[in-house]
């Protein structure tokens, strides 16, 4: 005889619609691409409205020619031309009720097809996010739909007198076969599902790229020297805090990509254009630093400087359309140089910021043979970081123990401590917090399948602080001479 | 990485930190959500938009409380605001007791044919149902939640839940008894 769990029925059911294949991600990461911009528009429409003119500006620049197989395109970024470029010739827009979708580009090559559209007319709504949360696919004729590779790249944004709301996006799919030339960008929807017009769809015809079409481009030797400080770590004698002192920088032989030399700036490939060069690289985080790097989205955030051999400032771009996505615990950037510039460039990152954890771990001796309602009062001080808290007691509760502590009120809001009993994973385990006017008081219960841990319960006390970790680090590349 | 640095991520805006999240609850939060909207696509738009929410504000994020809970509870919550417009209304006499036969029987059956038809048939009934009484029905029999538990993520007092508990116990079990009287 069988004999399923309730979750098991219910599971099987929605399994026959719902498969365990599902791949949600890549939507996921579009959404928050498109949201973040969204958000900063609601925030400072004028600031980003400056911001999409800037973007428009630098990504019309037109660059001019040498080159092989890769081309660059202005907004597009890197294409590889082995084989024969194909686009879309002139935009195209299909509109529905107030809602309008144009196709702005499509470049099919030999390793994607790309498309860049825009959706304007987007009405702002105070009760939930505007935008249906469904990518649109690429259909071909015989309704094969291409994988999706990278599901969006915002390139700008803006709004008509802040209503309604628009966006501009890129799409990233598998290439078109050589031998179809009609395809089918298909938006489920524009609004959320049941607000508006669903299952658009916008035909789209590729023809063979112009011949000036992508500018050519050669990727040249990225051989670079990089200088990194180093942390040491040395043991706290009172808790297991670490702390971190920065020795003198320690400087890396030369080396190209790729390598590990720890933490630090990585050159990835350099791109030359006939009046330029655009770097493309990353700051890693091997490990070694005195805690996790940040990884902010922000391409504009913490910019490094660059000098020329003289020890000139120079002039740089940053390359949204070139630079590798967001990745955990790396942050990529793409910077783009006017030619002639006198070698060797130093890039010199100043500062990074890391999240700094604190750790306190304490003893309580329950007794071989605790009984329910027994209690321990432990008053005791704990410092964590910048703040101080008092383990209050513990105590003896069916299948399980609470733990109450509190702190002042001035440790800020979402940096409460992580509170883990070592030993079995506990059944359940919820927190209640409670904010006085001059202490916030915490507890903890932690209930057990039996056995219940019993004897001495090792208890660990973790928190959180963001600080700025300063280098610096720099990297070195010379230009090839002429 | 464990859960606990996934946290830690996930609290650092790190797009890893997610990533570990959707892959290990993707699946189990999807199907959550479609046995309440009923809609695969709806359903996929919930938990995306669930995720997108929790990594936006994952400062705030509770450390101390295990995640799993905390995205169900939050996936149930917006699948329900989904269906919120759903104007189904079902007319049914409400007999006593339980879904918990139903399940019981598709837990216990030994042919796969018949553990398909009973799949089929509590499908057809969780569409019969209000959308709050499908959140309930999905919240104490997928999600294991205590009554308390359904109460606070409903945002409503323990005794109502117990009624609307009772109420789609008892719708499904009439539906699902009606349903299987007629094939006789």
């Amino acid at each position: 005889m069988n004999n399923r769990t309730y979750f098991e029925v219910l599971d099987d059911t929605a399994a026959d619609t719902i498969s365990d294949q599902i791949d949600l991600m890549p939507r996921i990461s579009a959404r928050l691409e498109r949201k973040s911009l969204m958000t900063t528009m609601r925030a400072r429409p004028v600031a980003s409205i400056v911001f999409v003119l800037l973007a428009l500006l630098i990504l019309t620049t037109v660059v001019y020619a040498l080159g092989r197989l890769l081309g660059y395109v202005p907004g597009i970024g890197l294409i590889d031309q082995s084989v024969p470029v194909r686009v879309l010739q002139a935009p195209i827009k299909v509109k529905q009720e107030d809602l309008t979708i144009t196709v702005l580009k499509v470049v099919a090559d030999a390793t994607q097809t790309l498309v860049v559209y825009r959706v304007n007319g987007i009405p702002a709504r105070m009760d939930g996010f505007p935008t249906c949360g469904l990518s649109p696919t690429m259909r071909l004729p015989n309704g094969t739909e291409l994988k999706a590779l990278r599901d969006a790249n915002i390139g700008g944004m803006g709004s008509e007198n802040g209503f309604p709301m628009s966006y501009q996006a890129q799409m990233s799919y598998a290439p078109v076969p050589a031998d179809v030339e009609d395809i089918v960008f298909v938006f489920p929807c524009i609004l959320p599902i049941g607000k508006g017009p669903e299952n658009w769809q916008v035909q789209i015809h590729l023809s063979p790229a112009p011949k000036d079409y992508a500018t050519p481009a050669v990727e040249i030797g990225a051989t670079f020297v990089a200088s990194n400080p180093k942390f040491v770590v040395s043991p706290s004698p009172t808790t297991d805090m670490r702390i971190f002192t920065p020795e003198s920088p320690d400087t890396l032989p030369p080396t190209s990509t790729p390598v590990s030399n720890g933490s630090g700036l990585y050159l990835e490939k350099v791109i030359e254009l006939p009046n330029s060069y655009i770097l493309v690289g990353n700051f890693t985080d091997a490990g070694d630093l005195p805690g996790a790097l940040e990884v902010s989205s922000d391409p504009y955030e913490s910019l490094p400087r660059i000098e020329d051999g003289a020890g000139n400032p120079v002039a740089f771009k940053v390359r949204t359309d070139v630079k590798p996505p967001m990745g955990s615990g790396v942050r990529y950037w793409a910077f783009e140089v006017a030619k002639p510039v006198l070698g060797p460039l130093k890039i010199t990152l100043d500062q990074v910021n890391i999240a700094k954890f604190y750790t306190f771990e304490f003893n309580v001796d329950a007794g071989a043979n605790p009984q329910t309602g027994q209690k321990w009062d432990l008053n005791l001080p704990v410092q964590l970081g910048n703040y101080e808290y008092v383990m209050d007691s513990v105590e003896m509760i069916e299948n399980g123990y609470l733990f109450k502590y509190h702190s002042g009120t001035d440790v800020p809001e979402g940096t409460s401590p992580m509170f883990n009993l070592i030993g079995p994973t506990p059944k359940q385990h919820s927190g209640e917090l409670r904010n006085g006017k001059t202490i916030v008081e915490y507890s903890e219960k932690l209930v057990y399948s039996p056995p219940l841990p019993t004897g001495q319960l090792t208890v660990e006390l973790t928190s959180m602080e963001t600080v700025p970790l300063h280098g610096p680090w720099t990297l070195t590349w010379s230009p090839p001479g002429k | 990485m464990d859960e606990v640095e996934a946290v830690r991520r996930l609290k650092r805006g790190e797009i890893g930190g997610l990533e570990y999240f959707v892959a290990r609850y993707q699946v189990k939060a999807t199907r959550a959500a479609f046995l309440v909207t009923q809609d695969q696509a709806r359903a996929e738009d919930v938990v995306q938009e669930t995720l997108v929410r929790i990594f936006q504000n994952s400062s705030r994020f509770d450390e101390k409380r295990p995640f799993e809970p905390y995205l169900m509870r939050s996936v149930v919550n917006a699948a329900l605001n989904a269906c919120r417009n759903d104007r189904r209304f079902v007319s049914m006499e409400s007999n006593v007791d339980v879904l918990e036969g139903l399940i019981s029987e598709a837990a216990s059956v030994e042919t796969q044919v018949e553990y398909w038809e009973l799949r089929n048939g509590i499908m057809e009934a969780l569409k019969q149902l209000p959308a709050r009484e499908r959140a309930v029905i999905v919240q104490r029999y997928y999600l294991d939640m205590s009554e308390r538990e359904m109460a606070l993520g409903l945002d409503t007092a323990p005794g109502t839940v117990k009624w609307l508990l009772h109420a789609a116990r008892n719708r499904l079990r009439d539906l699902l008894g009606r349903g299987r009287h007629d094939e006789q």
